[in-house]
């Protein structure tokens, strides 16, 4: 298979000399199997390619839509009387009413009224919007704020404003003024106000800058800061939380894959897959993580976090199998309303989340960002980065590259009240062992129950082996007393095969032995009885002979590999029961005594059919015969008319072979059941498949070093 | 951007490119399958099957156009389309098609499907590599570096256990008779 597999290669990619060529094309056309597994690997070839075309037209679409959406956020918290340079974008409040007003000649400012003891929104002529919180500023009800704007190139060459960071010029998104008065008197800033502004799209390396005012009115920009994106949330039921994957393989497989009640219940089941298939326990073992250290060390994130506020502790990973990859029951336990406005609720956790479906161990990343929920997205990206680090490399890895992506975004939070976190936090982790456990639940009750159906069926095949030899030996000996009888006749002896003793000879018989062993009649009978062959026998003081004879019937059945099993049985009208004839290649033979005259009986399954022939006083010779539908109502009734045979046994056979016909579908369903979960799991979880463990090589990740 | 820029950006890779002079066509692909017991799903994947059929014509130069490309793209949705629901109906070969007499999409050969099915039951990172490898023609170097292998050995035989696992699966879909949606 493996050279095939090369061979084939080197054929599709064109590296096989001409003479060798030729030789494969001629074993091509010799070897079926060989042309077989060629067209199948062709196809796959041109399977891929066709994929790899189709994965570039969805990048560009992708590329397409991206460029075309109109990105929107928030802008972080700004402080009063500072100018602002900006990147950003705006959020969804109405506009409040503006009042204008001129200021230092040129600028035009915006004048609002509002109440401080209540959260105020208000939203200027260009579309900026200020979330204003209750008593943001210091000591007054009554507040007069004062905006200006300049969004673009025009405004802000017209208002005269400078671009400059101590002498270097900046590239500016636009900028804003803010401030608070009460009678003429500037107010103290003592809450964060939320800020939204335009933007087409969004440049994540855009800062924000304060402005400082010197003597001579110019404006120079210092201390930057990163400006964090907030996050909008969604419905989390609408967002997607599955392997990327999944839902294709399912509807590949023409599963009902819109059905989330369906799609959920199945991929749930797979909490702790790989744990319990038990298929290739060597493959699915975790490998050992060894980040504990490295994680104490506190995130670099400018000094603003310290080690205690990023949660990180990994201590109770990898010490189960599940822990391998990302657990369905950590997804069933996340994908829920209570976690709606939370980051978990947001597209760009979706993102991430699909990304972390897709590499091994994305359960490690995964809990980076369920145990930092109140924490900006982008910095638990940063921890996901140095989790990323290969470190048997100084290379940057592909996991640490994305995550660094990711962390350029600077996707922030979503505000959640204080105290929520630690509350969703035990929710999940309830949750999650609750799928868990009921997972496992599951499957040892249908383990369980697989094991009694096995166990039945284990008990019945040997209670029917047993009396298949009960049936075989009283067939056997009542035969080979008729033959006994038969033969003895033949010589002259009167015997029946009840005869316990051996009936006083006439006269002695004289001769002499050549070799050892039992010399008798019953020996020859005995043998001929047992082989099923023809037997002579002359009785050496009377020279009468006695002679039993068998001869061969074949009987082929037509279209035999159409039916799941067919079984062939022979009722002899001197037996009180019946014999079951063997399977010799594609024919069932046996050997018929010419002392009995047989009736042929031939059963066939298909699924839930049975099928039927019979023949009566069948002749030796060669026979084929067809199978006709019949129900088990009409066959029941025509086996019972053999009222000859112990209708017990017959029933037996009978209730059996239809027991048997089940346990052969339940098998059946039972392996196919097994392939469709191995297609699943393959689809559920990127490392778990086959490929990456067959080698006994663990994943490259740098947790597995 | 006029037709034979689309094909000439196709012919040299520029999928972008080509993709923004072939976007317009997508509202009447829409229309088409939708009115046609399709959904928003089919849609795109019937519009990603065609951008693959016309690219590959536009490499091989197998295309004449008598019409607009815009008619030849609709022409081979139109195709496409007539197959997939074949597919999941079952309505014979000619019963359906009697409309459409230039058929520019070759009938899938016996099989192809449960290959194209067969792939798509792998695991991400085999399809990503059998896609580097037979599409992208990258060495098994380049592979090892951009899915996290060790080094080339590795990816080698990883690829030829993707391999190995796809046919699995192509046999197993055979014997369960999948042919179709």
């Amino acid at each position: 298979m493996e050279n095939n597999n090369i061979l084939i290669d080197r054929y599709l990619q064109n590296e096989m000399s001409g003479e060798e060529r030729v030789a494969f094309e001629k074993q091509l056309v010799a070897d079926k199997n060989l042309k077989e597994e060629f067209q199948q690997q062709q196809q796959i070839v041109r399977a891929a390619t066709d994929a790899g075309i189709k994965n570039e037209f969805t990048k560009a679409i992708r590329r397409r839509m991206i460029t075309r959406r109109i990105q929107w956020g928030i802008v972080g918290a700004i402080a009063a009387g500072a100018f602002i340079f900006y990147a950003v974008t705006s959020g969804l409040f109405s506009r409040h009413s503006s009042a204008e007003t001129k200021a230092k000649g040129i600028e035009a400012s915006e004048r609002f009224e509002i109440d401080n003891a209540s959260d105020t929104i208000i939203e200027t002529r260009d579309g900026v919007v200020f979330a204003i919180p209750a008593h943001a500023f210091k000591g007054s009800d009554q507040v007069q704020l004062e905006v200006r704007t300049a969004l673009t190139p025009y405004d802000i060459m017209e208002k005269g404003l400078s671009t400059y960071s101590n002498d270097a010029l900046l590239q500016t998104a636009g900028m804003f003024y803010i401030n608070g008065y009460k009678n003429g008197k500037p107010l103290e800033l003592v809450k964060d106000i939320a800020v939204s502004v335009p933007a087409v799209q969004v440049n994540p390396k855009m800062q924000l800058f304060d402005g400082v005012e010197d003597k001579d009115g110019k404006v120079n920009w210092v201390n930057p800061k990163p400006i964090e994106k907030k996050l909008r949330t969604y419905d989390i039921t609408t967002l997607d939380f599955y392997p990327p994957n999944y839902i294709p393989v399912l509807k590949t497989l023409n599963k009902n894959y819109r059905d989330k009640k369906y799609t959920d219940s199945l991929y749930y089941s797979f909490s702790g897959y790989p744990h319990y298939a038990k298929t290739d326990t060597a493959a699915v073992v975790a490998p050992a993580i060894n980040i504990i250290d490295k994680e104490r060390q506190a995130p670099d994130t400018g000094g603003k976090l310290t080690d205690s506020t990023i949660k990180s502790d990994y201590e109770h990973i990898g010490h189960d199998h599940s822990s391998y990859e990302i657990d369905p029951a950590r997804i069933g336990a996340i994908w829920n309303e209570k976690f709606n406005n939370t980051i978990i609720a947001t597209k760009e956790f979706e993102e991430r989340l699909r990304y972390m479906h897709s590499i091994c161990n994305g359960h490690r990343f995964l809990e980076v960002y369920l145990k930092n929920l109140d924490t900006p997205l982008y910095v638990s990206d940063e921890i996901c980065a140095r989790l990323g680090i290969d470190e048997n490399s100084d290379a940057i890895s592909p996991i640490q590259k994305q995550f660094l992506a990711f962390a350029a975004r600077k996707d922030g939070t979503v505000l959640i009240a204080r105290g929520m976190q630690q509350q969703l936090s035990d929710y999940f982790q309830k949750k999650y062992t609750a799928y868990q456990e009921a997972a496992l639940e599951t499957w040892q009750k249908h383990e369980a129950e697989l094991e009694r159906l096995q166990l039945v069926a284990d008990t019945r095949r040997t209670e029917k082996a047993i009396a298949d030899l009960e049936r075989e030996e009283a067939n056997f000996e009542q035969e080979f007393c008729i033959n006994l009888t038969d033969a003895y006749r033949q010589i002259g002896v009167q015997r029946s095969c009840n005869d316990t003793i051996v009936p006083p000879p006439a006269t002695y018989y004289n001769f002499t032995i050549n070799i050892t062993g039992w010399k008798n009649l019953d020996m020859y009978v005995f043998d001929a009885t047992t082989t099923r062959e023809s037997m002579n026998y002359t009785d050496p003081v009377t020279g009468k002979t006695a002679s039993l004879s068998y001869k061969q019937m074949t009987v082929r059945v037509e279209d035999q590999s159409s039916f799941d099993r067919v079984l062939v049985y022979l009722i002899p009208d001197s037996l009180s029961s019946f014999q079951r004839v063997e399977q010799s290649g594609d024919l069932f033979k046996e050997n018929l005594n010419s002392l009995f005259r047989y009736d042929l009986v031939v059963l066939g399954y298909r699924g839930d059919e049975i099928f039927y022939y019979r023949q009566q006083s069948v002749p030796p010779g060669n026979h084929s015969i067809h199978l006709a539908p019949v129900t088990q109502q009409v066959l029941r009734s025509i086996l019972r008319n053999y009222n000859k045979i112990n209708s017990k046994e017959w029933k037996e056979e009978f209730e059996y072979q239809l027991a048997e016909q089940q346990e052969l579908k339940r098998v059946v369903q039972l392996r196919k059941d097994r392939e469709f979960r191995e297609m699943i799991a393959s689809a559920i979880f990127s490392c778990w498949e086959g490929a990456l463990h067959m080698a006994g090589e663990t994943p490259v990740t740098p947790s597995s070093k | 951007m006029t037709d034979s820029e689309i094909l000439r950006h196709l012919e040299s890779n520029h999928y972008a490119k080509a993709l923004n002079g072939l976007y317009g066509m997508l509202p009447s692909v829409k229309k088409y399958i939708i009115t046609n017991n399709g959904s928003a799903e089919d849609v795109k994947d019937i519009f990603q099957d065609a951008l693959v059929v016309l690219y590959k014509k536009a490499c091989d130069g197998d295309y004449v156009l008598y019409g607009s490309l815009k008619t030849y793209v609709l022409t081979i949705v139109k195709n496409l389309w007539l197959q997939e629901l074949r597919r999941r109906k079952k309505i014979p070969a000619g019963e359906a098609d009697a409309d459409i007499a230039d058929v520019v999409v070759p009938e899938e050969e016996p099989g192809f499907f449960n290959a194209k099915t067969a792939f798509n039951l792998l695991g991400e990172k085999c399809r990503q590599l059998l896609i580097l490898f037979y599409f992208k023609k990258k060495s098994f170097r380049e592979i090892a570096t951009e899915l996290a292998f060790s080094d080339e050995r590795v990816a080698k035989n990883q690829k030829y256990r993707c391999m190995e696992k796809a046919k699995e699966n192509y046999r197993t879909l055979t014997k369960t008779g999948n042919h179709g949606k």
